[in-house]
């Protein structure tokens, strides 16, 4: 007689467990590195098992079956071995059976099904029937199969027992996938969420081992988790990965819960089930974006570096040459070219500067803040700016009149005015045109403002002229410059900075961009830097 | 005054020499840390101009001023930082070394002049 070789140590020690022996056996004969059969030799299968195993060849003849299938089915080992399977099927089965034996010879395919076969005591019970194939370790040829045979009854029992059980509409149809296993891991019911997702119907499902629906690289966290169980009643989420029906896996987090009966004895689990594949994703996807902003910002830093490295020798060397004390009066036309050149340098860093907060300011930045005289600071920045506007025939007039200690980015706030005064200066009318800047206290606040009577703002930009990137269509603005990101750069400031910033405006008449700074900054604070 | 300014672009250094030399001050540059350690451990300096990055894998304003603590003459010199970086990290680490005032290169240069005056003069 032909049998088959199986891994005995590890049978010895935890033959108690009917669920483990069937993992066993599943696991000897998916491992590549037990020698496979050369035609079915070795030992017989294991006794003690409550599933049922037997082994036919390609006649369909019993070649090894296990001892609960002698106790199923006939008085001793003898009565079985080298009878055909067809031998206790009920007649109305008899052609259903063929075919799907002679489909498995053909193609090696095995159909799950149930059965109905008669036990010693003459009479048919159900049985559910799955099946594995052994090969031939030469040529690998399908030269037997291992069945095995599910008690229909035993699995009615504990489904009749869930029947009873609280909450079977939110069970049914839970979003969530849901599956129910009995002491042995065999599942006995689950939810439609369930057997869609892992592409079966219900019926294929129930009877499986929940090891049938898990994935190689996760049957031994899960073999481990249900010894735990059956041992110690201990459960815990577990993150693994299932196994669809077209041999697919996806992640999952099991969320188990034990299920006791009246009489307080467990008879099996309630699984939840999360796909947590968007999860993942999420997680990566977060990872990836940390990981992207990290190289966005190292680069961004030397990109700013690297534009500004030359454009400070020709500002200072600007500003020395517009220095009479330093170079000696300048003849009409240089004075012109040097003013020109600092003018221009002056946008340019406005425009570096405009980039490098625009990339930024979609996070938190905590710029330096310090305590500082803003009435000297609009001072100083009326007479950076008064040459360059009244030259364009534009009156400029700092109202500014209060002593003010503000605390907050002086720096920045300068580069806020500087880029609503350079709007100012580009959408007001040399004749007649006017630009008031100023700065009071209002409450715990400090009101800035930026005043022209230019051209004003059409009331369906005002909504969004603090976008990125946003110019006005009209030929009357597109023919200015800029980057379209200054008043972009200005709310994100102003909003970092803890404060506020909005525009009124009458088309034609007037435009007046305004921003409120809380007194005290209540982020970080460093003095002695300006940046 | 005696003004040392270490940076490793000649061309950020020469405006600054020339607005401090037409003011009638001793105005020295150099261009490596190394150098510029040497030169502050053999002499005493009213202010020290120093710039944060000098290259990749080259000792930087963090380092030097770590070598002028372990040698006890950072207190004596009144540094400060003069960058085109706007790595606030970098900055605050410099602060925290013990610079004692930190400006951006683009800053007006007559501006730093004056502030540099005062906290001599302080």
């Amino acid at each position: 007689m032909k049998k088959i070789s199986i891994n005995y140590c590890f049978l010895i020690t935890t033959l108690f467990n009917e669920w483990f022996i069937f993992f066993l056996l599943k696991k000897e004969f998916n491992d590549p590195m037990i020698p496979r059969i050369g035609g079915i030799t070795g030992s017989h299968i294991e006794d003690s098992i409550i599933s049922i195993y037997r082994v036919i060849d390609k006649d369909g003849i019993i070649q090894q079956c296990n001892d609960e299938y002698v106790k199923h089915f006939a008085q001793s080992e003898k009565e079985i071995i080298g009878k055909t399977i067809f031998q206790n099927l009920h007649s109305s089965q008899q052609d259903i059976e063929h075919t799907s034996f002679e489909n498995w010879k053909n193609s090696g395919r095995i159909t799950r099904r149930v059965l109905n076969l008669k036990t010693k005591n003459e009479e048919y019970h159900k049985f559910f029937v799955t099946g594995r194939n052994i090969r031939d370790e030469g040529n690998n040829k399908i030269i037997a199969r291992q069945d095995v045979l599910r008690e229909f009854a035993q699995i009615e029992i504990t489904r009749e027992k869930l029947r009873n059980f609280q909450y079977q509409n939110l069970y049914k149809n839970s979003p969530d996938m849901y599956r129910t296993v009995n002491s042995t891991g065999v599942i006995v019911d689950c939810n439609k969420a369930y057997y869609e997702k892992l592409g079966y119907e219900y019926d294929e499902v129930i009877g499986d081992h929940f090891l049938d629906h898990t994935a190689t690289d996760s049957q031994e966290i899960m073999t481990d988790n249900m010894v735990n169980w059956r041992k110690n009643g201990t459960i815990k989420t577990e993150e693994i990965r299932m196994l669809k029906k077209d041999g697919s896996t996806f992640p999952a987090m099991l969320t188990p819960s034990t299920i006791y009966d009246d009489d307080g004895k467990l008879f099996g689990r309630n699984i939840i089930i999360k796909d947590i594949n968007e999860l993942n994703e999420l997680k990566q996807e977060l990872t990836s974006r940390d990981e992207l902003d990290a190289i966005k910002e190292e680069l961004l830093f030397m990109v700013t570096h690297e534009l500004r490295s030359p454009l400070s020798p020709l500002t200072h060397w600007c500003q020395i040459l517009q220095n009479p004390e330093m170079v000696g009066e300048l003849s009409k036309v240089q004075k012109h070219a040097v003013e020109m050149m600092g003018k221009n340098l002056k946008r340019l860093s406005l425009h570096i500067n405009e980039l490098f907060d625009a990339m930024r300011l979609d996070q938190q930045i905590n710029f330096p803040t310090q305590k500082f005289d803003v009435k000297k600071m609009m001072d100083e920045f009326y007479k950076n700016w008064v040459g360059e506007i009244n030259d364009k025939k534009i009156k400029f007039v700092n109202s500014t009149s209060e002593e003010i200690i503000l605390e907050s980015s002086e720096n920045k706030i300068e580069q806020v005015l500087t880029s609503l005064l350079i709007n100012a200066i580009d959408f007001t009318n040399p004749r007649n045109g006017l630009i008031e800047i100023g700065a009071r206290e209002i409450d715990d606040n400090i009101l800035f403002f930026v005043k022209d009577n230019g051209i004003g703002i059409p009331e369906d930009m005002k909504k969004k002229i603090f976008e990125k990137f946003v110019k006005f269509d009209d030929d009357t603005y597109r023919e200015l410059g800029g980057t379209g990101l200054g008043l972009f750069v200005a709310n994100g400031i102003i909003k970092n900075l803890n404060g506020r910033i909005w525009v009124d405006s009458k088309l034609g008449t007037e435009t007046i961009f305004q921003f409120t700074l809380p007194k005290k900054f209540k982020g970080q604070k460093m003095e002695n830097v300006n940046l | 005054m005696k003004i040392l300014m270490i940076d490793d672009l000649s061309e950020i250094t020469s405006p600054f020499e020339f607005v401090f030399k037409s003011k009638g001050h001793e105005f020295t540059a150099t261009h490596t840390v190394n150098d510029g350690l040497k030169m502050i451990k053999e002499n005493k300096y009213d202010f020290i101009i120093l710039d944060i990055d000098f290259g990749e894998d080259k000792p930087d304003a963090a380092w030097l001023l770590d070598k002028l603590s372990e040698i006890n003459i950072l207190e004596k010199q009144k540094i400060a930082i003069l960058t085109n970086s706007t790595n606030q990290k970098e900055i605050n680490i410099c602060l925290t070394k013990g610079a004692i005032k930190a400006w951006l290169k683009e800053e007006n240069i007559f501006m730093i002049y004056k502030e540099i005056e005062k906290m001599v003069n302080n």
